[in-house]
This record gives structure tokens, C-alpha cells and sequence, in this order.
């Protein structure tokens, strides 16, 4: 539907703006409608199969899968919102950049999202996964005036298709492998799935397919070490930050770990890898947005973040936990996003030490950046808690400590961060000249939505998880139902203990946020040396790129230009190759 | 007979059109007869293409016995596919030049160009190794002259002689390899060669003529390290003239070297291959990095290219029994597909140094949102280039990669340095992109340029679509590419 629509923004734009913006928001909340609506049409049916390349038997195959549906509505619902809510505020930016590349974009990007979610074909799937990585860069260099932005997409593109190398590799073996197996449909999930339970895939195939799969998902997902990309994707419109960081990209490797969980839990190092890759990012993350003054660069730590407890989630085999926190997540850090974009909108800035004392002029900002805050730090009663407990309880149930305890850790920051950041936008002394005012209600009414989702949508987890097994034959998926759930929270006293320390860390960040900007300006340019190089990762892969430039350069000199080296060339290759033939007889 | 018919209409039009061009300086004219010889040539490839398909032989003379000038043209499935592909991509660079060119010596740049591609289709149909290599050296020596076309200049005319320079001693090392395969054998029939070989298999000899023809024909389809002319002559030549080079010329010196190396049959070179084609997409996609001059950047890129296109072949020749066909497949896709982005690429190059006069990255800045058409066809092909769905190069990358699993073992460690060479090149992709499209506009550059001529654009924005189509529809080109990977591996006894 959105693949559809975004193919008529153009037609659109070029008749009236005005009649293309509405007609935007019209498509994303049809499609929000549609995806909710496969949810509770979830009967099992292929919901539609083209032949789309009879030569290599590749289906256009989609599936309608519980763990997908999701992902889908997910994408459907908040992608709506933030296009509702880019209305207004892309005012500003439709002087210099005309719209019609936004929104095409925008739909294309939610569209694409859906399609992955529900594709029954791993070529589908890598087909909508490039895509979704083409329409980040493209969104990120959205203001392609700034070199900053333009960097910004350029490096969110290759770093994510570092990554998929390993897809498409882990591809290309399950096609050649369910070929040699004479599978009808060489590209289905479904029956690769199948086979891989029962054997059928030779054991060193799958390894290198798992760790090609892998490696796309930690691309993808922004996990450590190929989280450098995500903090400099800040630069993009917040409204498409929202739009990546909840509702589609990054959701991506989350939803193939987990679509993929069976065929790959046979091999004995999968499940840890994913665990400590996902706790080791959390914590790393945490640490970082400890001390970044950007405000949405916070936000984009924490999203790395929470994107590292669900990747340990599926490391703990449990798809339940991992989906919880993806479906809160992507609710409360939409919610965050968006009033982020309705503070910077005010304010003109993002540096949170120019902030404070937004309460009084930004009332409803506030109250939704403050639920926001509260599902983040993991406070009682907001969703996040909720799904931050079951991943610590499925992780203590597959005896994963090392990463149980990182996460645990990574928990308690959290509380600090996300205070110290509320405290400094929100609270304390107005540090701005600018005069902040409420946002319009196109901004606003988003804002409410994702804010009574935050309250409320952990009560939904009954039908969820119920849900969510639904049509996975292969995943084991436990209902888990509301009374259950909150039985089995508070039960335990431990939880006391653990909410009175949270208490203290959350009043430690209370505290920190208070002092505002630091004095000496020592310790923030260390902070700031740290927080923009993401934990000096940025040197990392910054090396590698130097030295390819370096190796291209000496490879430049053999290029000389004249014709008897030239020739020469020609003559060592032609004694290299005989000298090939000489060595292998 | 359709199949010598496809190869003299090409070069009885290109006599005509420098007949023509003597007498009448229109481009238009010039141009028109060329895209009808051209139409000409394509109708008669298509009833080859019909014959085939019910299964008869076609051949000029009927069969290679009874050849009286030792030239013997069988038509195959390969040659349908390079034929095709060469005369697409020659109809729209025609339509190009009509604009692009100038008036001055028009008739000799259209016949030039007909000779050029009339080799380029006689490669293909060559059923002998003497006919392969007259119309191989037919296809070289008209793009000698090609790419010197702007002889007063110093740069075409250096780029030209360093090409006839290195592509000669190539075509002499060839040459000298023939011939012994002639002394040993009495015969240059290509069907017949494997079996009369067998008797010479693993001798050094057989191996000394195997490395003559890599490396001779590995000039023209610029393997490394013999790759060195190329940049040059891309960047030189007129641009219609760089499409064509590196969209299908190279290609058909990667495919002359394939016709010749099957013939010889025994001896495993997939692996020699295969080696090759790894560093030259590494030195490809590397230099490529550093260039800030266009063409030079896209002439490196089809270096690196080349590289891919080799592996599919390396690893289809290498292991015919496990990815005989893939592999063939995936490399005779990506010909099509290259034909078709780089083509396009370098057309757009061409039309930014039509308006602007440089082909300095630095100077085109912004120039891509000053002619928005242009521009998001750039675009297209920058991306197909690097293999990102939904435009056309995606296919075949996934398709020499399923070669690359097929084989197992180090064959998948091949697929990780392609998809990694893909990733490296996309650096330079976006680099080009991020100036040409995104970059800003320089102070100096004048309010108003001279707009893009109707003629100029339509070529370039049919490659376009056609990037797109086969992005999302790659069906359609397997319905060429497909007869002539299973009969190439038919040839090299591969299976499925």
C-alpha cells in the first residue's frame, strides 16, 4: 500500500504541496489500519505470491507471521504518526528543500519496512533490507546543502552494508544449499527453516550463514562494533530519526535474529554471541550517553542501548522478551524522538546545556518527554520496565550471567542518563534566549498518542503473546498473561531491593542533570572527544579507511602513465601467470 | 547465411556512411543510416536467435568442412547474448552522437563505429580461431582509432597510441598461441579443438599457450596488471565512444578470451581465473578511490567490474560441475547489466562535460541539480553500479555469489572479498554522487548553461529505465542471458 502511495507523492507534489502532505498522511494511516487489521486477521494464509523470477524460482513471496505482523504494525503505526507530525515541522526546511523527495522517501522507507517484515523469501528480504538502507542515506543527507548530513548518510549506508556482506553471503549458502536439497522454493523462510530443524543443512553451512546473518543484524541494528553510524544519522530531520530508530531500520536485525532464531540456536556459539554482542553494546552505549551534551545524540546512545538488551534477548532464545522490548521500545523512543524534534522545533538547538526550564512554556511536551523518560529508565508501570524485567528473567532462565550482569548494570545507567537529561531540558533554571512555545497540534496529537501507548501498552501483553507465537512453527513463544506477568514481577523481593537502588541512581542523575553545563570546561571536551568518536570506534574503522586510501595511493604510483612501464606490466603478469602454472604442475 | 548478414550490414553501412559523410556533413543523415544498419543487424541476429530455437544449426559456411576461406561463423547462443547487448547499447550511443559529436568528420566517427560493433558481433558468432581473431583485431583496430577521434588534441592521441601499443603486443601474443595450436592440430575449428587437444593435456606447452591466450586477450578485457591503457582511453575518448569501450568492448575481449580458452579445453585455469579477477577488482576498486576526475573514476570502476565479471566466469571454468552454469550465469548478467549502467554512467559523464567542459568532480559540483533529469539517472546508475537493489546490479552480484556458495569452501571466502569489493566501491560511488547531485553549486559557474539537446538525454534516460526494470524485474534478462550460460556450460560439461 505505502510502496503504492509513495509512488504517486510526485503526481501530488506536482498538482499542490498541500494536497500531497495530506495525501501522505492519508496513505500512512490507511497503512497503520491495514497492518493492524493483518493482526487480527492472522489465519495462516500466504497473503500473496507472485512468480516474480520463474529463472532462479524466486517467489515474490509474503507471509503473514506473528513475530512479522509486528514488526509491520510497528512500522505502520508510528511511521503514520511521525508523517502526521512532519507537517508542521518540515515547514521550515520546504524553503530550501522542496518536500516532494520527503515524503516519497518517507512512505517508500515505511512501506519497505512492511514488505521485509512480512517477506517468505530471504531475496525478498535482502532486496526491501537494501532498500531500507538506501532510503536512510537518502533521508539522512535530507538537507544535502550541509556536508555534515551528507557524511552523516554516506556512513550510515556503509557501515550498514558492511554488515551485509554477511547477508548476502548467508544468502547466497541457504539458496545453494536448499538447492542441493531439490526445495521447490529455494528462497523460502519458511521451508529453509524447516529443513534446518530437521538437519537437512549440513552443520558448517549454517555456521557460515549464521555468522553471515549475524553480522547484518549487528550492521543493521547498530550493535557494537558497528554502532558508529548511528549517533552521526542524528543529523537527519528528527522526524526520520524517529522513524529509524523506532519504527523500521533498526528494527530490521532485531526482526531477522528472531524470524531466524530456530534454524540457527543448533549452533553452540549463535545464542552467546548475540547475548554478549548485545550487552557489550548496551553497556558501551550507556556509557557514552552519560556524558554527550546533544540531546538527541543521547537518544541515539540509548537506542543502541535498548537495542543491545533486545539483541540479548534473542540471545536468551526468548523471543517474547525481545519483541516486548521492541514494540515498547519503539513506542517510547518514538515519543522521545518527536518531543525531542517539538523542543528542538522551540529552541533552535540541540546542545541540552543551552536548554532548561522548558516545563512552564512547553506543558504537553513535557508531560510526554517525562512518561517518555520514565518507560526508558525502566520505572514501574511504564512499559519499559515491563519488558526490561522479562529479558532479565529470560536471560537468568538460559544461565547467560556474564551478559545478565552487564545488562543489570547498563539498567542502572540508564536511570541516570535519561534523568540528567530530562533534568536538563526540562527542569531547572531557562538557560535560552530563544522564547520556546508550544508546538502546533499536528506535532502535539502524535505526541499524545505514543504517550497513552507508553502507559498503557504493556496491559496488552496477553493477547501479544499470544499473538505473536501465532504461525511460527518453529519458534516456542509462552503466553504470558497480564495477571502472570505482574505476579511474577513483584513476587520476588529482590525487586524491592533493585527499585530502591534505580530510586537512588535516578536521583544521582537528578543531580547531575541540576549542575547544568560543566565548569571547568576540562572534563566536557574530553567528554565530547569520547562521545563523538562513540567510544574511539570511530578511530577504529577511521584507520582501515586511511589505510585503504594509503594502499590506494601506492597502487596509484604503479599507474604511471608511460607506456614501457605499461608494457612491463604486461610482461610480469605473463611470467606471473606461467610461473602460476610452473607452481601447481 | 542471417549470421554473416548480422556482420555485413554492419560494415556495407559503415562504407555507406562515410560515403555519405564525404558528401553531406548532416548528423542527422549520418546517424540515421547507422541506427538502420543497426536495426538491420539486430533483425538478422533475431532470426539466428529464432533458428536456434528450433533447434537447428545455424552457420556460414554450413558447417566448418566446407570453408574455403578458413572463416567460418557458427551462430550460438553466446553470440546472441553479446550481439544483443552490443547492439543495444551501439543503437543508443548512436542516437547520442547525433547531438554530442561534431559535424566535422561525422561520417568516419558512424562508420567507425559500425566496424567497431560489427567485430564486436563477428566475436561472438567466430566459429574458428582464425575468424575470432580477424574480427577481434577488426573490433581493436577501429577503437584505436576511436579513441584518438579528437586528434588534435594531445590526450586522445597519447591514450590512443598507448592502447594500439599494448593491445598489440596482446593481439601478437594471441596470435603466436594460435599458432601453435594450429602446428599441433591442423585445425582452428573451435567444436573440434577440445578432443584433438585431449592428447596434449597437462603438457607444459598446452599450459605455455593457455597463459598466451590469458594474456594476450586479458589485455583488451583489461585484466590486471595489464589493465594500464584503459584509464586512459576511457577518460580520453569521445564519451559515446567510453560507453561503448567500457560496456561491452572489454566484454567481448573477456569473451573472445573465453571462446578460445573452452577450445583448449583440459586444463583447470578457472583457478587462474579466478585469482585474477580477485586482485583486479581490488586495484580497480582502490585506484578508483582516489581519482577526482569522472571518466577516470568510471573507467577504473569497469576495471574492478571486470573483476566481478571474472570471478563468475573463473568460477565456472574452474569448477564446471558445481557452478558450471551459475557461475557462467551470474557473468554473463553482470555483461548485461554493466553494458547497460556503465553505459549510462559514462553517457551522463558525457553530457556534464558537454555543458561544462570538465570532467573535474570538483567543478561538477551540484551540476546533477541543474539538469535534475540527468541528474537522477546519475543517480540510478551510480547505485546500480554498486549493487544496490532495486536497480539492475544487485541481480547479478547475488547471482556470481550463489556461484561462489555453490562451489563451498574457499569458493564462499570469494563471495565475501566480491560483496567486500562492492562495499569499498561504494565509497566512491556515493563520493561521486554526493558532489555531482548533492555538492554545492561553485560561485563561478555562469546563471545559464546551454540546455541538454532532446537527443542527448533519451539515450541516457532509456539506459535509465531499463536500470530500474531489470532491478525489479531481472526476469527479463535472463530470458537472453540464460540460453547462453547453458551453452557455454553445455561446452564445458557442467551441470545445472
Amino acid at each position: 500500500m505505502p510502496l503504492g502511495g509513495c509512488l504517486l507523492v510526485p503526481v501530488f507534489g506536482a498538482i499542490n504541496e498541500r494536497l500531497m502532505k495530506w495525501y501522505s498522511v492519508l496513505v500512512g494511516f490507511a497503512t497503520a489500519a491495514l497492518t493492524l487489521a493483518l493482526i487480527s486477521a492472522a489465519n495462516g494464509q500466504e497473503i500473496g505470491a507472485l512468480y516474480w523470477i520463474p529463472g532462479i524460482d524466486a517467489t515474490f513471496g509474503l507471509q503473514l507471521t506473528g513475530v512479522g505482523m509486528y514488526v509491520a504494525a510497528i512500522a505502520g503505526c508510528i511511521g503514520s504518526l511521525a508523517v502526521l507530525y512532519s507537517i508542521r515541522y518540515m515547514e521550515d526546511l520546504e524553503k530550501e528543500y522542496p518536500p516532494t523527495r520527503y515524503y516519497f522517501l518517507t512512505l517508500l522507507f515505511i512501506g519497505s519496512m512492511i514488505a521485509l517484515a512480512l517477506a517468505d523469501s530471504f531475496l525478498v528480504l535482502y532486496v526491501f533490507w537494501e532498500i531500507i538502507g538506501f532510503c536512510s542515506f537518502a533521508l539522512i543527507a535530507y538537507e544535502y546543502k550541509r556536508a555534515k548530513a551528507r557524511q552523516a548518510g554516506t556512513k550510515a549506508f556503509i557501515v550498514t552494508r558492511f554488515g551485509d556482506i554477511g547477508l548476502l553471503v548467508g544468502v547466497a549458502v541457504l539458496w545453494s544449499a536448499m538447492r542441493n536439497l531439490g526445495a521447490e522454493d529455494p528462497f523460502s523462510i519458511r521451508a529453509t527453516i524447516q529443513a534446518a530443524v530437521a538437519g537437512q543443512i549440513p552443520y558448517h553451512l549454517l555456521a557460515i550463514a549464521g555468522a553471515g546473518f549475524l553480522a547484518g543484524a549487528v550492521g543493521k541494528s547498530a550493535q557494537f562494533p558497528l554502532h558508529v553510524w548511528l549517533p552521526d544519522a542524528m543529523e537527519a530531520p528528527t522526524t526520520i530519526s524517529a522513524l529509524i530508530h523506532a519504527a523500521t531500520l533498526v528494527n530490521a536485525g532485531i526482526y531477522l535474529c528472531v524470524r531466524t532464531l530456530p534454524m540457527f540456536a543448533a549452533i553452540s556459539w549463535w545464542l552467546p554471541a548475540l547475548a554478549w554482542i548485545g550487552a557489550i553494546s548496551a553497556l558501551l552505549a550507556a556509557l557514552l550517553a552519560l556524558v554527550e551534551k546533544d540531546l538527541k545524540r543521547v537518544l541515539a546512545f540509548s537506542t543502541i542501548s535498548q537495542l543491545g538488551y533486545m539483541m540479548a534477548a534473542v540471545g536468551a532464545a526468548s523471543v517474547f522478551a525481545s519483541q516486548f522490548h521492541l514494540m515498547n521500545h519503539a513506542i517510547f523512543k518514538a515519543l522521545l524522538f518527536l518531543c525531542a524534534g517539538s523542543v528542538i522545533h522551540a529552541t533552535h538547538t540541540r546542545n541540552m546545556y543551552d536548554m532548561g526550564g522548558l516545563k512552564r512554556s512547553m506543558p504537553v511536551t513535557h508531560l510526554a518527554f517525562l512518561i517518555g523518560t520514565m518507560a526508558l529508565a525502566g520505572i514501574p508501570l511504564f512499559n519499559g520496565f515491563w519488558s526490561k524485567d522479562a529479558i532479565f528473567e529470560a536471560l537468568s532462565a538460559s544461565g547467560q550471567i556474564g551478559p545478565l550482569v552487564l545488562l543489570i548494570i547498563t539498567a542502572l545507567l540508564t536511570a541516570v542518563y535519561s534523568w540528567r537529561m530530562y533534568w536538563l531540558t526540562f527542569q531547572a533554571e531557562p538557560r535560552t534566549e530563544a522564547d520556546a512555545h508550544e508546538s502546533p497540534w499536528q506535532m502535539t496529537v502524535p505526541l499524545g498518542l505514543l504517550a497513552a501507548g507508553t502507559l498503557f501498552s504493556w496491559l496488552h501483553v496477553g493477547a501479544y503473546s499470544t499473538n505473536l507465537g501465532k504461525l511460527l512453527s518453529h519458534h516456542v513463544v509462552p503466553v504470558v498473561e497480564l495477571g502472570e506477568l505482574w505476579h511474577h514481577t513483584f513476587a520476588s523481593p529482590l525487586i524491592l531491593v533493585g527499585l530502591a537502588v534505580v530510586a537512588i541512581f535516578v536521583w544521582l542523575g537528578v543531580q547531575w542533570g541540576r549542575r547544568g553545563a560543566p565548569v571547568p570546561e576540562g572534563p566536557q571536551m574530553w567528554a565530547d572527544l569520547v562521545t563523538d568518536t562513540k567510544g574511539f570506534f570511530d578511530w577504529v574503522w577511521g584507520f582501515w579507511v586511511v589505510l585503504m586510501r594509503a594502499v590506494a595511493s601506492v597502487l596509484s604510483l604503479f599507474q604511471t602513465g608511460d607506456l614501457n612501464y605499461n608494457s612491463l606490466w604486461l610482461a610480469i603478469g605473463f611470467i606471473a601467470v606461467l610461473l602460476m602454472f610452473l607452481g601447481w604442475g | 547465411m542471417e549470421v554473416l548478414l548480422s556482420i555485413a550490414i554492419l560494415s556495407g553501412a559503415a562504407l555507406l556512411v562515410y560515403l555519405v559523410g564525404r558528401l553531406s556533413r548532416s548528423r542527422t543523415l549520418t546517424g540515421f543510416i547507422a541506427f538502420l544498419a543497426l536495426l538491420g543487424s539486430g533483425s538478422s541476429v533475431y532470426q539466428v536467435w529464432q533458428t536456434l530455437e528450433e533447434g537447428m544449426s545455424v552457420g556460414w559456411p554450413a558447417s566448418y568442412a566446407q570453408t574455403r576461406l578458413q572463416a567460418y561463423l557458427s551462430g550460438n547462443y553466446l553470440g546472441v547474448f553479446l550481439a544483443a547487448t552490443a547492439l543495444l547499447l551501439s543503437l543508443l550511443v548512436v542516437i547520442y552522437s547525433m547531438r554530442y559529436m561534431h559535424r566535422r568528420n561525422i561520417g568516419k566517427f558512424y562508420a567507425l563505429l559500425l566496424l567497431m560493433t560489427a567485430g564486436i558481433v563477428g566475436v561472438g558468432f567466430a566459429g574458428d580461431l582464425f575468424t575470432l581473431y580477424v574480427l577481434f583485431e577488426a573490433m581493436s583496430i577501429s577503437s584505436f582509432v576511436l579513441v584518438a577521434f579528437e586528434r588534435e588534441e594531445w590526450e586522445p592521441v597519447e591514450a590512443g597510441v598507448k592502447y594500439l601499443v599494448l593491445s598489440t603486443v596482446g593481439s601478437l601474443l594471441a596470435l603466436l598461441g594460435i599458432g601453435v595450436v594450429y602446428s599441433w592440430t591442423g585445425t582452428l575449428d573451435l567444436a573440434a579443438l577440445p578432443s584433438l587437444l585431449e592428447s596434449h593435456a597437462g603438457s607444459s606447452q598446452l599450459m605455455a599457450v593457455v597463459a598466451l591466450m590469458v594474456i594476450g586477450f586479458g589485455v583488451k578485457a583489461a585484466i590486471v596488471p595489464m589493465h594500464t591503457w584503459l584509464p586512459d582511453a576511457h577518460s580520453a575518448a569521445p564519451s559515446g565512444i567510453s560507453a561503448m569501450l567500457s560496456g561491452i568492448v572489454i566484454q567481448a575481449g573477456l569473451i573472445t578470451m573465453l571462446k578460445a580458452l573452452i577450445a583448449l579445453g583440459t586444463v583447470n585455469f578457472g583457478m587462474l581465473l579466478v585469482a585474477l579477477s580477485l586482485v583486479t577488482m581490488l586495484v580497480g576498486n582502490l585506484i578508483a578511490l582516489r581519482q577526482s576526475d569522472l571518466k577516470r573514476m568510471l573507467a577504473y570502476s569497469s576495471v574492478a567490474q571486470m573483476g566481478y565479471i571474472l570471478m563468475g566466469m573463473g568460477l565456472a571454468l574452474g569448477f564446471p560441475m558445481a557452478a558450471g552454469f551459475s557461475g557462467m550465469r551470474g557473468a554473463l548478467y553482470h555483461i548485461l547489466n554493466h553494458a547497460i549502467m556503465k553505459g549510462g554512467a559514462f553517457l551522463c559523464a558525457g553530457a556534464f562535460l558537454w555543458v561544462l567542459g570538465t570532467r573535474d568532480m570538483r567543478k561538477l559540483s551540484g551540476i546533477g541539480r541543474k539538469f535534475p533529469i540527468v541528474g537522477i539517472c546519475f543517480l540510478f546508475f551510480a547505485l546500480a553500479l554498486a549493487g544496490t537493489p532495486p536497480f539492475n546490479g544487485w541481480f547479478s552480484k547475488v547471482l556470481i555469489a550463489k556461484a561462489g556458495a555453490d562451489v563451498g569452501g574457499w569458493g564462499t571466502f570469494m563471495v565475501v572479498m566480491l560483496v567486500l569489493n562492492s562495499v569499498i566501491s561504494l565509497f566512491y560511488y556515493l563520493d561521486a554522487l554526493n558532489t555531482i547531485v548533492f555538492g554545492p553549486v561553485p560561485e563561478d559557474r555562469p546563471r545559464t548553461l546551454k540546455p541538454l539537446p532532446f537527443l542527448v538525454v533519451l539515450p541516457i534516460v532509456t539506459l535509465a529505465i531499463l536500470t530500474l526494470l531489470l532491478g525489479v524485474l531481472p526476469d527479463i534478462g535472463l530470458v537472453i542471458v540464460d540460453p547462453a550460460a547453458e551453452y557455454v556450460a553445455s561446452l564445458i560439461g557442467g551441470g545445472m
